[in-house]
């Protein structure tokens, strides 16, 4: 499905005003690799993952490099960094079922019946297909959050980055819904950015984890 | 230079210059230049003929009267209305009527009023009714007043919705139920907690509204001239009786009165700026006294009263143009036409479907226009900055007949005056800021990350525009068009001076016809002018119904 990547920061500062955010980063993150940031709410975690898209509001400065396999994605506009990205908040298309939802992510070029195909397969996958047709306001929290993973992995991105996708979950759809995005990572061989202020998300196999406002990384 | 740029310079270029050259183009003529009349010399003399004008004092006065009385009854039942009714069951039928009251065009609904207030009116038949004591229709002076009382209060009750819906956009930015509640903690009644907690944080929310009132019920031509005194009548009429005169001196006199105009609006604003500080100023002791109770039971059944007779006006107004427009005989005092008949559709459908294609096109051709420039204004960077837009809202503050007179020449010198650009400038002059206003809120509050997402899962940017953002914000697009449309169909001085005689809508034809003695006819041109912004009202609630019946997130 995918196409394996190295996503390289280089040099990577990060400033509200003056004050500094992140500093001279400089981290690669290797095919199915996770890397965990962690700081306190309002430390600019968020801002970051928006910068790495390069969405850099007002009041911040963002400086460095983002490469993808050697690739500088930094001139890039979004439209073209491949890069998936999972919220807080599902972010389901509000006026598309979920057939819908899924179907915005595929590819241009293929045609209706295909479309319909890959997105009932997906489904079946993870033993939703019953749901493709239903409004996403209907569903619950859990089963959002797979379709917003599952559209997101559609797209076919060569980097994840994850903006705190589980805080909003019960503990027990949490837990399950931590291992489905893990596996899928894996799997698809994703280089993984996880930002977090829960310890429990961080998961056994993640190769770093970095504390925001950034002066040194530390291994797991 | 990007699309939002350059639709943030055209609607620079086409809102402003109207309104700056326009006031400049009165000023001067006002002056005793006027070049292309022959009128070289600077003076004041036209300044010192207003003055000398016979009835010039009463004019003023008789604006003043109706133009204070308009903005105070539509500023104090919005009020009354929220603090009362607000999150009541009442609010539900509030919100409902909200759309087509705004959608009444002025004209349309000035019409009602006088089929229902004149001496031979409604009402009058009602009281002879009930009273069997006039069998002839009674000498009062209900319309056409000396002072243009009647005309303010119905100025007023027609820019009640106006204020409601402007309030309800302020309330997004007040955490109203909360402070609701932590008024009540303290022991506030609800309208009391309105009155003293949350008001004071609204009004200076609501100030652009309220000068807008103030601008508009000062400069109104279409309802005074259906409405309000006559000799002398109030200045906007008079000022563009001067426009209008075949005496080129009259036209400089005009421009004379047109900046009078301007400066006792000017002043009125500030007036206003002073008694806002004053209300809710923080040396106001009346926020502080402690009161929370008194009379309360008095304003809940004031507000109830107040309630049922503006619903009543406004039922009752839409009712007597229905019931005009398909009369044949209606005697006085009977209370309902003896006769019915569509005879005047017939004998006038020729008219009425040119007027009618004529005022949809310019109505969805404004709004629509209106609505590309918004949506490109909106998505300006330079627009993002707080008070980045409060140029765009320069057009309702300042009288309309103070600069459209200085308009007409800009469109003469480009050989646009009378055809259908023209026509379609000078509404969209009008219409781009209340898109504007219908749509920023909504697009302020949309969350960017949608976008984000939309962007990265198909790789296109424009059409996740279309698809997402502009399609999630369907609703109030489509409302924004219809308050366009009906922006657009009650210009009636636009469309005038613009027009040149040889543009003419349903809104210029009702008002002409106000004059004259058959209402039947009126009736039928008033019902023809309130098809089209209903209609489109109609069609802005049920075509994003009918697509998005299916998702619950998207309903209203």
């Amino acid at each position: 499905m995918n196409k394996k990547g190295i996503l390289q920061l280089q040099s990577i500062s990060l400033y509200f005003g003056r004050e500094p955010i992140i500093q001279g980063l400089n981290l690669t993150i290797l095919p199915g690799e996770i890397v965990v940031l962690m700081g306190p709410s309002g430390c600019g975690k968020s801002t970051f993952l928006s910068a790495l898209c390069g969405i850099v509001p007002d009041q911040f400065q963002f400086s460095g490099k983002v490469l993808l396999d050697q690739q500088d994605l930094t001139c890039l506009p979004l439209a073209r960094r491949k890069i998936g990205m999972l919220f807080q908040d599902d972010l389901l298309f509000p006026h598309m079922s979920v057939k819908g939802n899924l179907a915005f992510a595929l590819p241009q070029e293929i045609n209706r019946r295909e479309r319909h195909n890959q997105v009932i397969a997906l489904l079946a996958e993870v033993g939703m297909e019953a749901l493709a047709g239903r409004d996403p306001a209907t569903l619950s929290g859990g089963q959002r959050a797979r379709i917003s993973l599952l559209r997101t992995l559609l797209a076919q991105p060569r980097v994840l980055l994850l903006d705190e996708p589980f805080s909003k979950l019960d503990q027990v759809t949490r837990s399950q819904f931590r291992q489905l995005v893990w596996s899928y990572t894996e799997r698809y061989q994703l280089p993984t950015l996880l930002v977090t202020h829960d310890i429990a998300d961080i998961p056994d196999h993640c190769s770093q984890v970095l504390q925001l406002p950034y002066m040194e990384s530390t291994s797991c | 230079m990007s699309i939002p740029l350059i639709s943030y310079r055209v609607t620079q270029l086409l809102c402003l210059l109207p309104v700056i050259l326009g006031v400049v183009g009165t000023l001067l003529p006002s002056f005793g230049y006027f070049p292309v009349a022959g009128f070289h010399n600077l003076n004041i003399d036209y300044y010192n003929t207003l003055w000398q004008e016979p009835g010039f004092s009463s004019m003023v006065v008789v604006t003043l009267v109706s133009g204070c009385l308009a903005t105070c009854i539509a500023l104090l039942l919005t009020v009354t209305i929220f603090s009362v009714f607000y999150s009541t069951s009442s609010w539900k039928v509030w919100r409902s009527l909200l759309s087509p009251m705004l959608a009444f065009p002025h004209a349309a609904f000035a019409l009602g009023m006088m089929f229902l207030v004149t001496p031979s009116g409604w009402y009058a038949r009602f009281f002879a009714f009930f009273t069997s004591g006039l069998t002839s229709p009674p000498a009062w002076h209900t319309v056409h007043d000396t002072y243009g009382v009647t005309l303010g209060i119905i100025l007023g009750l027609k820019e009640l919705p106006f204020l409601i819906l402007m309030t309800l956009s302020a309330c997004n930015q007040v955490n109203v139920s909360q402070l609701l509640k932590v008024g009540q903690s303290l022991g506030y009644h609800p309208v009391y907690a309105w009155l003293k907690i949350i008001w004071p944080q609204l009004l200076p929310q609501m100030r652009l509204p309220i000068i807008a009132v103030i601008a508009y019920s000062f400069s109104v031509v279409d309802i005074a001239q259906i409405l309000g005194p006559t000799t002398p009548p109030t200045l906007a009429v008079a000022i563009m009786q001067w426009f209008g005169s075949e005496q080129l001196e009259q036209r400089l006199l005009g421009s004379a009165g047109a900046i009078c105009l301007l400066l006792l609006t000017g002043l009125l604003m500030l007036g206003w700026l002073v008694l806002e500080r004053l209300l809710i100023g923080k040396d106001s002791r009346w926020l502080i006294n402690g009161m929370r109770n008194r009379l309360s039971l008095g304003w809940q059944w004031l507000g109830h009263v107040t309630q049922w007779i503006v619903w009543g006006v406004w039922v009752t107004a839409l009712l007597s143009i229905v019931l005009w427009a398909v009369s044949w005989r209606w005697r006085y005092p009977d209370i309902l036409p003896s006769e019915y008949s569509l005879k005047v559709w017939f004998r006038y459908s020729e008219k009425l479907l040119t007027l009618l294609g004529t005022t949809w096109f310019l109505a969805l051709g404004s709004a629509v226009i209106g609505l590309l420039l918004v949506l490109g204004l909106l998505e300006a960077k330079k627009a993002q900055q707080r008070y980045a837009l409060s140029w765009l809202y320069l057009p309702l503050l300042i009288p309309q007949i103070s600069f459209i007179f200085g308009f007409q020449w800009l469109l003469v010198s480009l050989n646009l005056d009378g055809t259908w650009v023209g026509v379609i400038w000078s509404h969209l002059i009008y219409v781009v800021p209340y898109i504007c206003l219908a749509l920023v809120g909504y697009f302020k509050h949309f969350d960017k990350r949608y976008l984000t997402v939309a962007i990265l899962l198909s790789g296109r940017s424009q059409y996740s525009y279309w698809r997402i953002k502009i399609a999630m914000l369907l609703w109030p697009i489509s409302f924004a068009v219809a308050v366009g449309v009906a922006v657009s169909v009650a210009q009636y001085l636009p469309t005038l001076f613009a027009g040149a005689g040889r543009v003419s809508t349903l809104t210029t034809e009702a008002v002409s016809l106000a004059q004259g003695a058959d209402y039947r006819v009126t009736g039928v041109f008033a019902l023809a002018q309130l098809v089209v912004p209903l209609v489109t009202y109609g069609c802005a609630f049920l075509i994003p119904y009918f697509i998005y019946r299916r998702f619950s997130m998207m309903r209203i």
